[in-house]
């Protein structure tokens, strides 16, 4: 028999030595494997005298579970090992930029139409659509606007030919609903609108959305709820709201609306030109003369109107100075609003 | 409307302050635009006369002065350096301590040398003028020491109204007086009175004949002899012009314009001398010519209508004089007129000559016709103080048998006269603005707005009257009208407001309802998200653009403006891509190198026949790095294959999964668009109908529209596109699939959709799926020929696949592939 002692500190000091998996697997074989210094010890246990067997076989086991247990914590110390050395060398910079060409973004416009549209379909407005070329009957005639009428001059009207033109305001298409549909009815159209005019305020196309409200018993009371309500709700805040009598052909009574300014909450502005008050829409009660044109009983219904310039609404929201930026699509301008 | 307060107080004695008479206004429907004080000059500008003058020692164009401001005061030393200033005249001076307009402190300071002690002014220094040359030169009797201030009136405050154009009647004193009485419940009253005969020194009268008695069936004149026109208007008089922003011209003009401010009448007067014999008022002959008094020649339509002598025009009616019968400083004897002309009949006439006057903007929207004779008085009174003269008697025009027996026929004339009572009943007011008023407040409203009331039935609450409205209101012709009136009077404000209400489900329902949003149909919205999802900014772009853009991309027929802005702004797009082109090429100047754009709008289609069709369209373009860049490696640019994803994932949005509807879809290679790439390009089918195109852009195209390319852009028809199902499941196999890979060499020239096509026809009834997973041409591979490599994937709804029938499959398969496409099987 070997000196048991000697060959536990041989093991055990080869082992400390050991580097790498591999050597510790030598290790492994020289003293566990199956002609291994242990193994052997233990094969020779067989030609001790019986009454030392036991003590014999109880140090050398107790050797042998000494090794495994030191060579199972070397190897997990050297799995260990690896797998920092794998983590580190995979470790990136996360700071940098992640891949793909991220989203885009709607055009300023088009999220304040998105958002006015939310407003009146969630209040059972349905969001209804029409041509831009228009005849004169629907943009003029039927809206109670005759040829000698003063307010065409108020439109500044791009024409085709004697009958065709762009649509000034997008109050065809409530003619157009009411040809079609027999009240009650709630609509808004949205859409863009033309006007021969282009400087420092005016684009010659701009959005408009206007809306439209005909049922047996709609009253002046109910357009002030509606306008209000919804201004509110644009503008995210508790601003006063005041109407205006004015004159829209089409409306009787007629208003027009101002809200308290948001930039200065009525405090006098730039923006509010010093007066504390935007003017941010038309509105009033359907002019029976229009009811008469699209075959309904003025004695019958009753309906509220309203009109609102879309970017106007886009400038006062996002802070924007320069209509005419809406039309040039800079995408400097266009990323500011994803 | 400019509105002088301090004269508006001689109308009405109102005791709002001028913030409260604005609001008023304002919430009346007089929308206020401006309040503006009249003049800043601060009370140390007097009046001066010069009694001394003698050249600057050293200097040439300086005057040395001694004024003199009245009271007991020495002279004063003035260098001065205007031309007028003489010994004698009057003249205001800046004293030191005094503030001018422009914000110019006035001090005791030496000038050249000399003792300057304070300055003479010109009327724009002191804020009454535009623009003057020279020192104003005030009246010989102005008293000296007198503040400028009080000798003009310059405490007042100027309210600029803009007014509907329904409101002509607030196109004068009287009315806005009428409007603030109504508001305040203070009386108003005319500031003078009213003289109503002048004593006759000659009997000369023009004869005046109305032959368009239809636009101008109201006529008077009156001849007044004698007059000195060479003198200046008076102050109070050039002042009230001014602050009403009329440009003061000589006293007769003044005149005129001053009665037209007052009580709403335009008027003009003639130089008798100049009108030859009687007066007509008729329709132009087709091309006859006037010269109006802005100098400019217009040859007339038939339909126009003049003021004329024997001989010729001497007015275009209603708008404008001419310039040969112009009253001048030398003008001795006039003849004055008022006269009433249809609103209609006139209506637009200015427009169509460029002109829009203070005469044509009454007359159009509608001039009370009961005031001529109130106007020739007015204004005779007035010149008779100012002008002296001698007035005739007032002639009244006439109209022919022929015409007037015409005219009996027509009721539009007699209802502005005499307008016809309506019905105003108390359930229709509640009906419209949701409160019920009482009578009495109802009656108080309207007749301070000057309407004759008639209660027809007695109960409180259920009331109806007979309103007769005031000549003056054209406005007011139904029953809405008075119930705006009175709406407007109690006050918007003051009326009741209802919360939003819920529609409720008992309501009729609409004959084709409308809102209702089918699940299988996507929204544009929709649409646009997805895209912005993938990256793409949403731009709006004009729905007008030059034809050559046009004509880029071979649409020649496109809808033109008559009155465009400029001919970069001519023609409907007939597409959506020159506008998007162009944005990318407005962006490419501004250093931009990546761009993913889509716009949705109508494009403007003209057919064949000539008809339009205006269709909703969605289009894109890509172009540059496919990705923002990146630090790795360079990222690869955008390609055809990249766009055809977008375009697939739209389409994939509004059918559901192709794979279920792939016999829909047909992609046809080499769109018919001539501007795309003819090898990168393609159509796009769906149920049979054009979707549109996608593909990249020519290169002769790039070099049109001068952009750098590659650009890839698509075109969809909206409409098209309103296609899909709602989902339908279908249930999911619970036996393995098996895969089987091929790869065939076969020419170039056949697509990948012939093959996968073939597969899904030939494989069997078990095949799942097919799909191409490699294509390489290049070394191992024939010259013009290509490898294709297929998965197929094999799955039975309910058994495992035995190897031997996917191997028969398989075998039936490469032999037909090979058969149909020439191809071989690669081993």
């Amino acid at each position: 028999m070997l000196d048991l002692e000697k060959v536990g500190a041989a093991c055990r000091a080869a082992l400390a030595d050991a580097n790498s998996l591999r050597e510790l697997d030598g290790i492994r074989v020289s003293y566990l494997g199956k002609n291994g210094i242990i193994t052997q010890q233990l094969k020779g246990l067989a030609s001790l005298p019986a009454g030392e067997r036991p003590k014999a076989g109880q140090l050398i086991n107790q050797l042998k579970t000494e090794i495994r247990s030191l060579i199972d914590d070397k190897k997990a110390f050297f799995e260990e090992e690896s797998i920092r050395e794998q983590l580190n060398s995979e470790t990136l910079d996360p700071t940098l930029p992640g891949k793909g060409s991220g989203i885009g973004q709607l055009h300023p416009v088009t999220k304040t139409l998105h958002r006015i549209e939310s407003f009146f379909s969630n209040h059972g407005f349905s969001v209804v659509e029409g041509p831009e070329v228009e005849d004169n009957f629907h943009n003029f005639e039927a809206l109670n606007i005759p040829e000698s009428h003063p307010a065409r001059a108020m439109h500044d009207t791009f024409y085709f030919d004697s009958e065709r033109l762009l649509r000034t305001h997008t109050s065809p298409v409530q003619i157009r609903t009411m040809e079609s549909h027999t009240p009650p009815l709630r609509v808004i159209c949205p859409g863009r609108v033309y006007r021969c005019d282009s400087d420092l305020t005016h684009t010659p196309m701009f959005h408009q959305v206007e809306g439209l409200w005909v049922d047996q018993n709609v009253t002046f009371a109910d357009l002030k709820g509606v306008i209000e309500d919804f201004l509110l709700y644009f503008f995210e805040a508790q601003l006063s709201v005041r109407f205006r009598p004015s004159y829209f052909p089409f409306t009787e009574p007629s208003a027009e609306v101002d809200v308290q300014c948001v930039s200065c909450a009525g405090k006098g502005c730039r923006i509010c030109k010093n007066t504390g008050w935007l003017e941010v829409l038309g509105c009033g009660m359907v002019h029976p003369n229009v009811f008469k044109h699209v075959d309904i009983d003025p004695e019958s219904y009753t309906g509220l109107a309203f009109g609102l310039g879309v970017e106007r609404f886009s400038m006062l929201r996002y802070g924007v100075d320069d209509l005419r930026l809406f039309f040039e699509n800079d995408l400097d301008f266009l990323r500011q609003f994803s | 409307m400019r509105i002088s307060v301090s004269w508006l107080r001689e109308w009405v004695k109102f005791d709002w302050s001028i913030e409260t008479l604005a609001h008023k206004l304002s919430m009346a429907g007089l929308e206020v635009d401006a309040v503006e004080r009249v003049s800043l000059a601060s009370q140390h500008i007097v009046v001066a006369e010069v009694i001394e003058c003698v050249k600057h020692p050293k200097a040439d164009k300086l005057t040395l002065c001694q004024v003199s401001v009245g009271g007991s005061e020495s002279s004063l030393q003035v260098v001065c350096g205007a031309p007028n200033v003489k010994v004698g005249l009057k003249v205001p001076i800046a004293m030191p301590g005094a503030v001018l307009p422009n914000g110019m402190k006035i001090k005791e300071s030496k000038l050249r040398g000399e003792l300057s002690q304070g300055m003479l002014c010109s009327g724009e220094e002191i804020g009454i003028e535009d623009r003057s040359e020279g020192l104003l030169e005030l009246p010989a009797d102005s008293v000296l020491g007198e503040s400028l201030s009080s000798l003009y009136g310059l405490d007042d405050t100027i309210i600029e109204v803009d007014l509907t154009p329904n409101r002509a009647d607030c196109l004068s004193m009287v009315g806005i007086a009428r409007e603030v009485a109504a508001l305040s419940e203070v009386p108003w009253q005319y500031p003078f009175k009213v003289v109503e005969t002048f004593e006759h020194s000659h009997q000369e009268v023009r004869p005046v004949s109305l032959q368009a008695g239809s636009v101008c069936p109201l006529y008077r004149g009156r001849i007044i002899k004698g007059i000195n026109n060479r003198i200046q208007s008076p102050i109070w008089l050039k002042e009230k012009l001014r602050r009403a922003g009329v440009r003061p011209i000589n006293p007769v003009v003044d005149v005129t314009n001053y009665v037209m401010l007052e009580i709403g009448q335009p008027m003009h007067a003639f130089d008798l001398a100049k009108i030859e014999r009687s007066i007509t008022v008729r329709y132009a002959d087709s091309g006859e010519k006037i010269i109006l008094l802005d100098g400019r020649e217009i040859t007339l339509k038939a339909n126009d209508v003049v003021i004329a002598d024997c001989d010729e025009p001497l007015a275009l009616a209603g708008i404008m004089g001419g310039v040969g019968s112009a009253v001048l400083e030398e003008t001795q004897d006039i003849f004055l007129e008022a006269a009433f002309f249809d609103p209609v009949s006139i209506s637009g006439k200015a427009r169509s000559y460029g002109l829009h006057t203070d005469s044509s903007h009454r007359f159009e929207r509608g001039v009370c016709p009961g005031l001529q004779a109130l106007a020739i008085n007015r204004a005779t009174e007035i010149l008779l103080d100012i002008v002296g003269g001698q007035p005739g008697p007032m002639v009244e025009g006439e109209m022919p048998d022929s015409v007037a027996s015409e005219l009996s026929n027509s009721v539009e004339i007699d209802s502005y006269l005499n307008p016809d009572p309506i019905h105003l009943y108390s359930k229709n007011i509640k009906r419209l603005l949701g409160i019920s008023l009482a009578a009495e407040k109802i009656e108080g409203i309207l007749s301070r707005l000057g309407m004759e009331l008639h209660r027809e039935t007695e109960q409180e609450n259920d009331y109806s009257l007979r309103v007769t409205p005031p000549s003056f209101r054209f406005d007011i012709r139904v029953e809405v009208d008075l119930i705006e009136e009175i709406a407007r009077i109690v006050g918007y404000d003051d009326l009741p407001k209802q919360p939003m209400r819920v529609v409720g489900s008992a309501r009729k329902a609409s004959n084709q309802p409308l809102g209702v949003r089918k699940e299988h149909i996507s929204s544009l919205h929709d649409f646009k998200m997805l895209l912005v999802n993938i990256g793409y900014s949403e731009v709006i772009t004009y729905s007008f653009v030059d034809e050559q853009s046009l004509s880029y991309i071979g649409d020649s027929k496109a809808l033109t403006l008559k009155n465009p802005i400029s001919s970069e702004m001519k023609a409907m797009r007939t597409s959506l891509l020159p506008g998007l082109i162009n944005t990318l090429k407005y962006n490419q100047s501004r250093q931009k190198e990546r761009f993913m754009l889509f716009e949705s709008g109508l494009r403007f289609q003209v057919e064949e026949s000539g008809d339009l069709t205006q269709i909703p369209t969605l289009s894109g373009l890509v172009s540059g790095s496919k990705e923002h860049v990146f630090w790795s490696k360079k990222s690869g640019c955008f390609d055809f294959y990249d766009l055809k994803g977008h375009v697939m994932s739209l389409i994939q949005l509004a059918m559901g999964d192709l794979s279920f509807v792939q016999e829909m879809i047909q992609i046809l290679p080499a769109s018919d668009q001539k501007f795309l790439h003819p090898g990168q390009s393609c159509k796009i089918m769906l149920n049979n109908q054009y979707l549109g195109f996608f593909g990249a852009l020519h290169p002769k195209t790039l070099t049109k529209f001068d952009v750098d390319g590659p650009i890839f852009l698509f075109e969809i028809n909206l409409e098209v596109l309103k296609v899909g199902k709602v989902s339908k499941y279908n249930r999911l196999s619970k036996y393995p699939s098996v895969k089987r890979d091929l790869a065939f060499v076969y020419e170039k020239s056949i697509l990948a959709d012939s093959i996968c096509n073939h597969i899904a026809a030939h494989a069997g009834p078990c095949l799942e799926n097919v799909s191409i997973f490699d294509v390489y041409e290049g070394q191992g591979v024939e010259k013009d020929n290509k490898s294709g490599a297929c998965a197929l994937t094999f799955r039975h709804p309910s058994r495992t696949l035995k190897e031997e029938e996917i191997n028969l499959w398989i075998e039936k398969l490469v032999e037909s592939i090979e058969d149909s496409f020439s191809a071989k099987l690669r081993i």
